[in-house]
């Protein structure tokens, strides 16, 4: 069971089939809150990081804030909508999963692929930035082998070790925030002299357009909670607190850099020089070496923490997705001795370290914002299908005010969207080109291929004839 | 995950039945697990802040060599801890030291034992609370010598320890995991970075002694002693949420030897760092700060220097927090059979928070009454290391007189044919430091432990003689 055709083309699903492949093909349950708390976490920190100086214009601090705030409501609602749709649909599939119930099976396709390609992509980058930042210390061919060997030894612990990535993120992603916290200490007490808040002469809302693409860079990988669902143990408590938990840190520690770096160098925001937070404590204590060598050091917890985030989350799309049939079906084999997808884990890392080295860094970054930007409407979409469907499955409709809330979220998604899209023109036919052949491939082989015991999809299934059965 | 949650209540139906044997009924919510335990111990020892705090006393006395004085308190506390550990297994009762001596003696000595441990308890409580306020006061920029800022930081403290202590233990226990990650972390990141940047000093200097004539030597180490044993001490905090931890019998003890090993590793790392990096020694001596924080702000700066601080408060409030949580416990099982006044008020346990309310607000009460008595602080804290050590001497002189009901009530932990050696050894070892601790010329504070035996004894032949109940 599990490798090649569906053995039940012919045959009903029912509930004990669905659950004997879950049985075959399910994840062991390893994530609890506080190491869900530190896989969410650790995924953004290469954001909070690093991402102050891609830009080329200075941006006043007002625009940075306000579009923290945007972005963080979007995400807010975002895992609001998260935690309810995993309590129902906790499977490996996330995205995919959720989608699927809402939008069908090509809106599901769409979203896991979307997502495949947000965390695909996302490892990319981010193993470009650790890669650029490990050769700063060693450089030459040990820096790149240092880097590849790293990625490398990550991917082997998910194989290898069901429990270990979750106990290692949550050491990582303490070193990694306790490095933040060591940056706030070492810039309290510069103050500048201008008023930090209105510092440049640049309009605020040109601010925020710039600002925009690259504040979604402190939130990017949260999407990657949504497929460890199945690896859980209570969904409904687990999913809950884990996320809220997440967001709310990621947003104190955002507040935090921004009020720190704005009070000590305003003029940092997103300008032409190479700054980021270890920069920028140079700048601001040049002669405390300790500090600066401490700092460096904690900070490739940074980079190490995302990239097994990363790992975690297209390993498990990947995997969910072939599981179904959707992708090529030697993605969905599990270690025999581990349990763990090992196909699904290396074959896109591989891909990952291949595409950092061969796809110019632009390209890399606008398909992962795009994807993940894609990934949220149409989970946004799924859920407003699901809600009128089945009113009473989600405890926070009434809180969202539907629609009104959710036209308004739909209204910042694409907002922001685009101006991603304007700032990224210049990759959007790539862009397009990959998702033409995604969906050639859904169209040509994938739809022929879908196994219905595979549980998003006989989740989805049972949903669907549930209200067939009840309309007549 | 279901057979897993069916071993769980298995083995809780287990305890409560054991519980029942030994006379009680289940009021607390029994839901912590092995880990949890251990923590809470781990917390209370709190190695970050205790030997950041009292590294200068030993410098003092004997210069780098006081490390060795870690070693050795570390090997009898050991061994106190494995003949604590096999009467907890025994008698997995809230309360502790309280509850076992009652039982293997009577409950009239059991009191006694029970009134030193409260007062121990108490002053730590205080001690540790009291000392977090004027370390907070002094990081956060406000002048250490104004009294008013303390003590309005050190309530603040209290009133959030009480919160906690309150909405209960699951909360609790949370917050001692994130104490032992606090304090690995912490550690590993100063020794690491003491290492990489600060060492100044070769391994050998940790046999210098400042100069100190061989007579001196031995004088001076047995009172150096004392920096080792206020730090690795109050271990039996395990013990005293055997009714809230899930199969106490095995967990308690053992949580207790991890906690003093886990301890005993992490304080050698820290304190051979230290002396590593150590500058001039009278200099260190002579900072207007704690020693440990003089040599850390020389080796690696101020902003390193605030960055550790921020561990060091982490790790004081959980030692904090623990320390509470066991003082409120021994409160409720005093009051459970009456042994101080009001005690039906104190023994409540809320039914929406399985914990004793009013005991959580005797207990912060309590403490900010003693922590008003600041300049006396030192005192509290010696008396802390007075009363639990005190009480360990009535406990094991207890188990020493009465070994048959030990050997015929083993537990799950028990020390098999080395029991009446662990049991003589731990309970010399107990007198030799509680001796040390009252006895001029090394102890200081002898006069006031006289007077609280006073109060206590008093009270017995006064009050509770009558009082207190046959088991």
């Amino acid at each position: 069971m599990g490798h090649g055709q569906s053995d039940f083309q012919d045959i009903l699903i029912t509930k004990r089939i669905a659950d004997d492949y879950l049985r075959n093909q399910g994840l062991k349950k390893i994530w609890t809150p506080k190491y869900l708390w530190a896989l969410g976490t650790g995924s953004v920190l290469t954001g909070l990081y690093t991402q102050w100086k891609l830009c080329t214009e200075i941006v006043e601090p007002l625009s940075v804030l306000t579009a923290i705030g945007i972005i963080f409501f979007i995400y807010l609602v975002f895992i609001m909508v998260l935690s309810e749709l995993a309590v129902h649909f906790p499977y490996a599939g996330g995205p995919y999963a959720f989608a699927r119930r809402g939008l069908g099976p090509f809106g599901g396709y769409c979203a896991g692929t979307a997502a495949t390609l947000q965390f695909i992509f996302g490892a990319s980058a981010i193993f470009i930035l650790f890669r650029t930042f490990v050769l700063c210390l060693v450089p030459g061919t040990t820096g790149i082998v240092l880097g590849i060997v790293t990625f490398v030894l990550l991917m082997a612990m998910y194989v290898f070790g069901a429990g270990m990535p979750a106990r290692l993120q949550f050491f990582l992603t303490n070193c990694a925030l306790s490095g933040l916290i060591l940056f706030m200490i070492g810039s309290y007490g510069f103050a500048h002299s201008t008023a930090f808040l209105s510092y440049s002469n640049y309009s605020f809302w040109h601010g925020l357009f710039l600002a925009l693409p690259l504040v979604i860079w402190y939130f990017f990988g949260l999407e990657g909670l949504a497929v460890v669902t199945e690896e859980t143990k209570n969904p409904q408590k687990t999913m809950s607190s884990g996320l809220i938990l997440t967001i709310l840190s990621i947003m104190v520690f955002c507040l935090g850099l921004w009020f720190f770096i704005s009070k000590s160098v305003p003029e940092t925001f997103f300008s032409g020089e190479q700054y980021h937070l270890l920069s920028v404590l140079q700048m601001i204590q040049p002669k405390d070496q300790v500090l600066i060598t401490t700092f460096y050091a904690v900070s490739l917890c940074a980079f190490v923490s995302s990239l097994n985030g990363f790992i975690n989350a297209f390993s498990r799309q990947v995997y969910s997705l072939a599981r179904s049939g959707y992708y090529p079906y030697v993605l969905d084999r599990l270690h025999s001795r581990c349990r763990t997808p090992y196909v699904a884990i290396l074959v896109p890392g591989f891909l990952s370290i291949f595409i950092s080295y061969l796809a110019p860094l632009k390209f890399i970054v606008s398909i992962s914002i795009m994807s993940a930007l894609l990934v949220h409407i149409l989970l946004f979409a799924s859920y407003y299908q699901i809600c009128k469907s089945e009113p009473v499955l989600f405890r926070f409709r009434g809180l969202f005010n539907y629609p009104t809330v959710f036209c308004f979220v739909f209204f910042l998604l694409f907002a922001v969207l685009i101006v991603v899209i304007i700032n990224y023109n210049s990759e959007i036919w790539r862009i397009m080109l990959v998702w033409g052949l995604a969906c050639g491939y859904y169209f040509f082989w994938a739809r022929q291929h879908i196994r219905e015991e595979a549980p998003e999809e006989s989740r989805a299934v049972s949903g669907e004839r549930k209200i067939q059965i009840d309309l007549h | 995950m279901k057979d897993e949650n069916r071993h769980l209540e298995s083995q809780i139906e287990r305890d409560i039945q054991y519980l029942h044997g030994l006379g009680y009924a289940q009021e607390l919510y029994r839901s912590i697990s092995g880990f949890s335990n251990f923590a809470i111990t781990f917390s209370v020892i709190s190695v970050l802040s205790g030997l950041m705090m009292l590294y200068g006393y030993g410098l003092k006395l004997v210069g780098p060599f006081s490390i060795w004085t870690w070693g050795v308190v570390g090997f009898f506390q050991l061994i106190l801890a494995l003949a604590l550990g096999e009467i907890a297994s025994i008698y997995p009762l809230a309360g502790g030291v309280y509850k076992w001596t009652g039982r293997l003696s009577n409950p009239h000595v059991g009191w006694f034992c029970g009134c030193f441990s409260l007062v121990g308890w108490l002053a730590c409580t205080a001690g540790i609370e009291f000392g977090l306020g004027i370390f907070l006061a002094s990081y956060l920029g406000f002048n250490p010598d104004n009294i008013k800022v303390i003590l309005s930081i050190t309530v603040v403290i209290i009133l959030l320890h009480s919160l906690i202590n309150i909405f209960g233990i699951r909360i609790v226990a949370w917050f001692n995991e994130l104490s032992v990650s606090l304090h690995i972390v912490g550690v590993v990141v100063l020794v690491v970075l003491l290492f990489a940047f600060g060492q100044r000093n070769p391994v050998a200097s940790i046999f210098h002694t400042g100069g100190l004539s061989a007579k001196s030597l031995y004088f001076n180490f047995f009172q150096a002693l004392l920096m080792s044993a206020w730090t690795l001490t109050a271990f039996d905090a395990a013990a005293n949420v055997s009714e809230e931890s899930i199969n106490p019998s095995k967990v308690v003890p053992l949580g207790m030897i991890y906690a003093v090993l886990c301890s005993l590793l992490l304080g050698s790392l820290l304190l051979l760092s230290l002396n590593l990096a150590l500058p001039d020694l009278s200099e260190t001596i002579n900072a207007d700060m704690p020693a440990a924080l003089y040599v850390i702000i020389n080796a690696l700066g101020p902003t390193i220097y605030r960055f550790v601080a921020v561990f060091v408060l982490l790790a004081q409030f959980t030692a904090g927090l623990s320390s509470q949580t066991v003082l409120i416990r021994i409160l409720y099982a005093f009051s459970r059979d009456g042994g101080i006044p009001l005690s039906r008020t104190w023994k409540y346990v809320s039914p929406k928070y399985d914990t004793p309310v009013y005991s959580v607000f005797l207990a912060s009460g309590c403490t900010l009454i003693l922590c008003s008595f600041s300049a006396a602080l030192p005192v509290i804290t010696s008396l802390s290391t007075m009363g639990i050590y005190f009480s360990y001497v009535i406990t094991l002189g207890a188990a020493r007189l009465n070994w048959r009901k030990i050997e015929s009530n083993r537990g799950y932990f028990h020390l098999g044919s080395f029991s009446k050696v662990v049991q003589t050894l731990s309970l010399i070892w107990a007198i030799f430091v509680t001796a040390v601790m009252v006895i001029l010329p090394i102890g200081h504070n002898g006069a006031i432990f006289l007077l609280i035996t006073v109060f206590i004894t008093a009270s017995y032949f006064l009050v509770m003689r009558r009082i207190i109940k046959a088991e």
